[in-house]
C-alpha cells in the first residue's frame, strides 16, 4: 500500500521539471536566508518591515513564505538592511590609468569612483582591465 | 479514532521528513487522499506544493515563514500549506518540529471564504489536526513518542485514539 503511494508520489515529482524545481528551491532558500539574518539581528517581522520603510506585515510574510518571485531592486534593498549580498555581486575593481601629468592613479573601486572620474572634464581614460 | 502516523518516504530527505497519517481500516493516507482528490483539477498547486516540500526534505528543512501557522489553537502547531498568493488549494500539516511535518488533508478555500468554519471540509480536515497534535505533544512529554535519526524520525506510539 505505502509503496503503492510512494509510486505515486514519485510520479507526480517526476513532472516537476529541474527548472522549476531550481525556481522554487532559490526563492525557498532566499527566504530563508531572510529569517536566519533577522533571527541573527534578533528582529522580529516589524522591524524588518520598519528598516525597509514599508507599513504592511503582509509584505514581509510573503518574503519569508519561499514564494515570492522577487525583483532585483527588492533583493538588493533586503540585503543592505540585512547585511545580506543574495546576489554575491563584489564591486569589480577595473585598473585605470589617469592620462594626467600631475596625477596617475590606478585601481579604483568601480562602484564608487567611476562617477567622480567622469565627472573630472578634460580627462581622458582608458581601462587598463 | 483510531489513527496510524505513516512516514512518506518519497518526499523525505536529509534536511526534513514528512509523515501522514491514516484512519483505521482506510489503507490510504490523508495526504494521499488529498493528492488523488485534488491533483485532478488543482495540478499545478499540487505540483508547486510537492516542490516546496521536497526543497524543504532535501534543502532547507522547515522554516515557520514557509507555512501558514496558527491555523489551530494557539502554539499547537497546526498550519497550512498554501503554495502561492493567488492559489485556493489549502493543505492542513502540523509542525512537530523544524525537521518533522505531519502532513493530512485540506481542500479548497475561495477567496470569499474567509474562516475555514464557514467549509464543512476544512473544518474536518483541520480538526482532525488539532487532535492529532495534542495527543502528540502529550505522548511526547510522556516519553511515548520519540524521536531518532537526528531528529528525522519518531517512533514508538505511532498508532493512538484521537
Amino acid at each position: 500500500m505505502e509503496d503503492n503511494f510512494n509510486d505515486i508520489i514519485e510520479e507526480l515529482l517526476n513532472e516537476i521539471t529541474p527548472l522549476y524545481q531550481a525556481q522554487t528551491d532559490a526563492k525557498m532558500s532566499i527566504a530563508a536566508r531572510i529569517a536566519d539574518a533577522m533571527k541573527a539581528k534578533g528582529w522580529k517581522k516589524k522591524d524588518l518591515l520598519k528598516a525597509v520603510g514599508k507599513t504592511n506585515q503582509s509584505v514581509i510574510t510573503a518574503w519569508l513564505s519561499g514564494t515570492q518571485n522577487f525583483t532585483v531592486d527588492t533583493l538588493v534593498e533586503i540585503g543592505m538592511v540585512l547585511d545580506i549580498n543574495f546576489l554575491n555581486i563584489n564591486n569589480n575593481i577595473i585598473k585605470f590609468k589617469v592620462q594626467d601629468d600631475k596625477n596617475q592613479s590606478d585601481t579604483f573601486d568601480l562602484f564608487s569612483q567611476i562617477t567622480q572620474l567622469n565627472n573630472h572634464e578634460g580627462r581622458k581614460y582608458r581601462s587598463l582591465a | 479514532m483510531e489513527i496510524e502516523l505513516v512516514k512518506i518516504q518519497a518526499i523525505c530527505g536529509v534536511k526534513a521528513s514528512f509523515y501522514s497519517f491514516r484512519e483505521q481500516g482506510n489503507d490510504k493516507t490523508k495526504f494521499e487522499e488529498f493528492l488523488r482528490i485534488y491533483n485532478v483539477d488543482h495540478g499545478n498547486e499540487v505540483m508547486n506544493i510537492l516542490g516546496r516540500l521536497r526543497s524543504m526534505s532535501s534543502k532547507e528543512s522547515i522554516e515557520e515563514g514557509y507555512l501558514k501557522m496558527g491555523e489551530g489553537r494557539p502554539g499547537d502547531g497546526v498550519c497550512a500549506l498554501y503554495d502561492r498568493p493567488r492559489s485556493i488549494l489549502r493543505l492542513y500539516a502540523f509542525k512537530l518540529s523544524s525537521q518533522i511535518l505531519i502532513l493530512g488533508s485540506g481542500g479548497v478555500k475561495p477567496k470569499h471564504i474567509k474562516a475555514l468554519q464557514q467549509d464543512p471540509i476544512l473544518t474536518y480536515e483541520n480538526s482532525l489536526l488539532r487532535r492529532i497534535s495534542k495527543t502528540i505533544d502529550t505522548y511526547i512529554k510522556e516519553g511515548d513518542i520519540y524521536y531518532q535519526n537526528d531528529g528525522l524520525e519518531i517512533n514508538g506510539q505511532l498508532a493512538f485514539e484521537i
